[in-house]
């Protein structure tokens, strides 16, 4: 007798909820526990810590009641570290501290270096970025099932590094036609179980607001820089010999701090205004076996969020960085809803290959090393 | 250990990880395992062992629900939603729970510490020493790469001098040492740069860095070559090299045990920069200088000489991202105040270079080996020059005396004024860019009293020199004897940038600061200047008048009082203090302090014909007959 005919009619579908159950205990007291572990193991423990953490964040968020779950290992991720780390890290790094005291004086030299390690970079980073949700959709399961993301990274890497090249040169109004691409290329690869994700987005109703984040980036450091200027240029005013005694006092360096901040934090409101549009578009235009997505993010829950975040991440010198981790993931998993009903049944196990006790190369190479 | 079963029915949902679908199930806390019902069944479908359990998070006592699955990757899962449950479980299934999970994290760790551990004590133990190693290894060709953007980085906007007597002179001493040094003298390269601060450093690949301070800070050319001896010691053992080497590999260390958790930073070029030798580098480049100085028959005296002149500092050298920087910061707290010329140039070496009383003592324990000049007087001058003339030493203090108030300043002798002029205009037709005679010129205007005339010199000078803090006070000062008073304070400041313990320059902008008013300013100047020399006699007395100024009366008798201790020739101090004594009604001492002031000679200080004449007139005005 098989469990499939044991098995009891489901009750009839109502949509499928998506709900944040904290876990007991929060996050500080795990936080803290971790920061002094990797101290004491001179950092190798992060990466156990890491783990830990996101298994309670997993382990939050439910579906009809039932919590996601997260089976990735804290030896991968430090495998995954060594490989990027002694294949990757160190040879840059040996090559950009090596190369300017050997060849330092040719400029036209290392320029074209410089240029190289950049592409490099870029590309590498549209890999890992790639490699990474990849790692961590593979490591997710629900009721068993698990998570994928299927394709190579090489195509995904190709289109980020050519649209981050782009970027300077469209003076960033490339920016929510590459999201949108972005986006579409990992989504559409996204499955659950042997079902992929729909995304139907498009780049056009994002330019709606974005042409005034663009303006106002415009705006605001003109204004930045002409304010500072004056407070700066005042002190030239009134000496006809030599420099002044003091271009760069106590009250001058804080009247720049402050027009700074009030900048940026205009320009974050404004920018929050615009990502929240655009989160809320992402998601209504994400379909998973034809039920759309919903999510009801606002402007100032939004700004709230990133600033505590920000303040918690950087006050904390990220020791505390598992905490605002928890908190964005709660904030969207909060405002997330699934409409319609999924019909579960129809939705088999992810047929990509199982990690096998040993490992093979292409496993070791889905790093998460970031 | 085994529980007795739990005969309680939890409910459960089970999924069984080939479709996304949960069946209501019932489970129970049997003996060898957890025994699944699915819903409606009577006898047990599944047991889970205990041993095989893994849960999706750390099990705690009071976990409100539970998610399992089998070991190492069981699609099938369960859920049970009661905490009653979770705490059951636990006892059974102690693996799950969160200190023995973190337990089995800590594994690898531990061995990274362990190993890291093991590596340490091997290096101390067996005294190895890794990266000068690895330096060894490098080519020659490599190491004078890496010298030459050291020497780049750190010397990049001054000026490198290469007067042809110079050069040859420090080419002579530079190959005296090395072919003394050893038989098959690696090539050496000696840069003199023109730079006001005290120091010589050894850069990779045989290159080493004198600075112009250092040469003109010397008393004898056998203190070079004392340092320069040192220098060439740390470029046979490669302490340069190997501290770079050192430098990238502790950035890679870090690099790979803060990487994991983004934020920490390391700062490449901070370390980098820091070209600091550990006490035994510095022994080991001290015995190497003796060794060479003897070897090529040069007296150590000089280079024990040379130390000694620069007073020795046992506290903790700081941190310095970029010697480049003059250091304005340095505010030593040096009580005993022997040295007469700017300090702050001399501590850079002490920095860079940490001196103990051992060193000194290694190296005044030398015997006497006969010994001849290491260079001669011709080669010595050309060496000093090498960057332009040298500079006349800042007028030590005690001619600045401070200006007094309504009595203009006595004259001295003119005839020798006029004679220094006329010798001095001779000299700059010949070559008018002199700047040792423009100053000679403008101190003899200063003089007579032609202060407009002294002002023009000053401002070239300053021109040609701008790096020369004396020059920049007497610009101040004739700034303030014509008024210009925030021109002076400019010119003073300057020169307090470039020499943080030129007492004169902060004297004159004390005084600046109070002929305009600005009495908080004058005394915290005063204070400063207290602090740098304690036994400069007029930054009391300035301060002392500031005092007077801002009304604080018992401050200013207290610092009359300091001055007094100074000096107890000081007729002002006295006249001063007398003065505060009759406003606040001691008239006893008054008159005491006033007859002090009488007594005390007059020409010594410029206020002496001043305090002398109000102190008869206070006299006169007590009843009292002056002496």
């Amino acid at each position: 007798m098989s469990l499939a005919d044991s098995l009891a009619a489901a009750p009839p579908a109502a949509a499928s909820r998506i709900t944040w159950v904290h876990p007991p205990g929060g996050f500080l007291g795990l936080s803290l526990l971790n920061g002094l572990l990797r101290i004491l193991t001179l950092g190798v423990y992060h990466f156990w810590g890491k783990t830990e953490v996101r298994q309670r964040i997993w382990s939050a968020v439910r579906v009809d009641g039932e919590p996601l779950e997260y089976r990735g290992t804290g030896s991968e991720l430090f495998r995954g570290f060594l490989i990027v780390f002694f294949l990757v890290l160190l040879p840059l790094g040996l090559i950009t501290l090596v190369a300017p005291l050997l060849w330092g004086a040719r400029p036209v030299g290392r320029g074209a270096i410089e240029s190289l390690i950049w592409i490099v970079l870029f590309s590498l980073w549209g890999v890992g970025i790639h490699r990474a949700r990849r790692y961590r959709l593979s490591r997710t399961r629900w009721r068993g099932i698990r998570a994928g993301l299927s394709g190579s990274s090489a195509p995904f890497a190709w289109t980020y590094l050519w649209t981050t090249l782009l970027i300077p040169l469209t003076l960033g109004w490339i920016l929510p036609w590459r999201a949108a691409r972005l986006h579409q290329a990992l989504f559409n690869e996204t499955h659950f179980g042997d079902k992929a994700f729909v995304f139907t987005g498009r780049a056009g109703p994002l330019y709606k607001r974005f042409w005034l984040v663009w303006v106002s980036a415009i705006v605001l450091f003109v204004v930045v820089s002409t304010a500072v200027a004056g407070v700066v240029g005042m002190s030239y005013t009134g000496r006809t010999a030599g420099p002044p005694a003091n271009p760069f006092t106590w009250d001058k360096i804080a009247a720049i701090v402050a027009i700074v901040f009030a900048a940026l934090l205009i320009f974050a409101m404004i920018r929050a205004w615009y990502s929240s549009r655009m989160f809320n578009y992402f998601a209504s235009e994400t379909t998973y076996q034809g039920c759309r997505f919903h999510l009801a993010t606002t402007v100032p829950s939004l700004v709230w969020l990133v600033a505590s975040n920000y303040l918690i991440r950087t006050l904390s010198l990220t020791l505390l960085s598992p905490i605002a981790e928890a908190r964005a993931t709660r904030y969207i998993i909060d405002r997330l809803s699934l409409e319609g009903p999924v019909e579960w049944q129809a939705i088999g196990q992810n047929p990509d290959a199982l990690l096998t006790r040993g490992e093979g190369l292409a496993e070791a190479f889905n790093v998460d090393a970031f | 250990m085994s529980m007795p079963s739990d005969p309680t029915l939890y409910s459960a949902k089970l999924s069984d990880g080939r479709t996304a679908t949960s069946l209501a199930a019932k489970a129970r806390l049997g003996e060898a395992g957890i025994e699944i019902f699915p819903a409606g069944e009577r006898r047990v479908a599944l047991t889970w062992p205990y041993s095989e359990l893994q849960s999706s998070v750390p099990l705690i006592a009071h976990a409100p629900d539970v998610l399992l699955s089998l070991k190492p990757n069981g699609s099938q899962t369960l859920f049970v939603a009661n905490s009653a449950f979770s705490q059951g479980l636990l006892a059974r299934a102690g693996a799950l729970s969160p200190a023995r999970q973190r337990l089995l994290g800590l594994r690898p760790g531990i061995a990274a510490v362990a190993v890291a551990g093991a590596i340490a004590a091997t290096v101390v133990l067996l005294d190895l020493h890794p990266s000068q190693t690895v330096a060894r290894l490098l080519p020659q060709q490599t190491r004078e790469a890496m010298g030459h953007s050291v020497v780049a980085q750190l010397t990049g906007h001054m000026k490198q001098c290469e007067t042809g007597p110079g050069r040859q002179a420090l080419d002579r001493l530079a190959r005296r040492l090395t072919t003394a040094a050893s038989d098959k003298p690696a090539p050496i390269k000696v840069v003199m740069i023109d730079w006001a601060l005290v120091n010589a450093f050894a850069a990779p690949g045989g290159q080493i860095i004198m600075t112009r301070g250092l040469v003109q800070r010397a008393g004898s050319p056998d203190e070079v070559a004392g340092v320069l001896a040192h220098e060439i010691g740390h470029t046979i053992e490669l302490h340069p090299e190997a501290g770079l080497v050192r430098a990238m590999g502790l950035a890679a260390a870090a690099q790979l045990i803060f990487a994991g958790s983004t934020g920490t930073a390391t700062n490449i070029g901070l370390l980098l920069t820091q070209l600091r030798y550990t006490r035994v580098a510095e022994r080991e480049a001290d015995a190497h200088a003796v060794r060479i100085l003897k070897s090529a028959q040069i007296s150590a005296k000089g280079f024990g000489d040379f130390f000694e002149r620069l007073e020795p500092k046992i506290s903790n050298p700081q941190t310095k991202t970029d010697p480049a920087k003059t250091d304005e910061g340095n505010k030593s707290d040096d009580k005993k105040s022997t040295s007469r010329g700017s300090r702050i140039f001399t501590t850079e070496i002490l920095r860079t270079h940490p001196l103990t009383t051992d060193r000194l003592a290694l190296v005044r324990a030398q015997p006497a080996y006969a010994a001849t000049p290491s260079l001669s007087d011709d080669d010595w001058r050309a060496l000093r020059e090498m960057c332009g003339p040298a500079p006349v030493i800042a007028p030590r203090p005690g001619t600045k005396a401070a200006p007094t108030p309504g009595q203009p300043a006595p004259r001295p002798p003119v005839a020798e004024a006029d004679r220094e002029i006329a010798e001095a205009t001779q000299a700059l037709q010949a070559n008018p860019d002199d700047a040792a005679q423009l100053q000679k010129r403008a101190r003899a205007y200063t003089k007579k009293g032609q202060h407009t005339e002294a002002l023009a010199d000053y401002v070239k000078a300053t021109q040609l020199r701008p790096s020369e803090a004396g020059l920049h006070v007497g610009r101040g000062a004739a700034h303030y004897s014509l008024k210009q008073y925030e021109l002076a304070l400019v010119a003073y400041d300057e020169a307090i940038r470039l020499d943080a313990d030129n007492v004169a320059a902060r004297n004159g902008h004390g005084n600046t600061n109070r002929a305009l008013k600005r009495y908080e300013e004058a005394r915290s100047d005063f204070d400063s200047l207290i602090k740098l020399r304690p036994t400069f006699v007029f930054g009391f007395y300035n301060r002392g008048l500031t005092n007077v100024d801002m009304g604080r009366l018992e401050d200013a008798t207290r610092d009359f009082t300091s001055a007094l201790g100074l000096d107890k020739d000081y007729a002002g101090a006295y006249t001063q203090r007398g003065l505060l004594y009759e406003k606040t009604g001691a008239r006893d001492q008054a008159i005491a302090d006033y007859r002090a002031a009488i007594a005390a000679p007059a020409a010594k200080y410029e206020s002496g014909p001043w305090a002398q004449r109000v102190a008869r007139e206070r006299l006169k005005g007590l009843g009292v007959a002056a002496p």
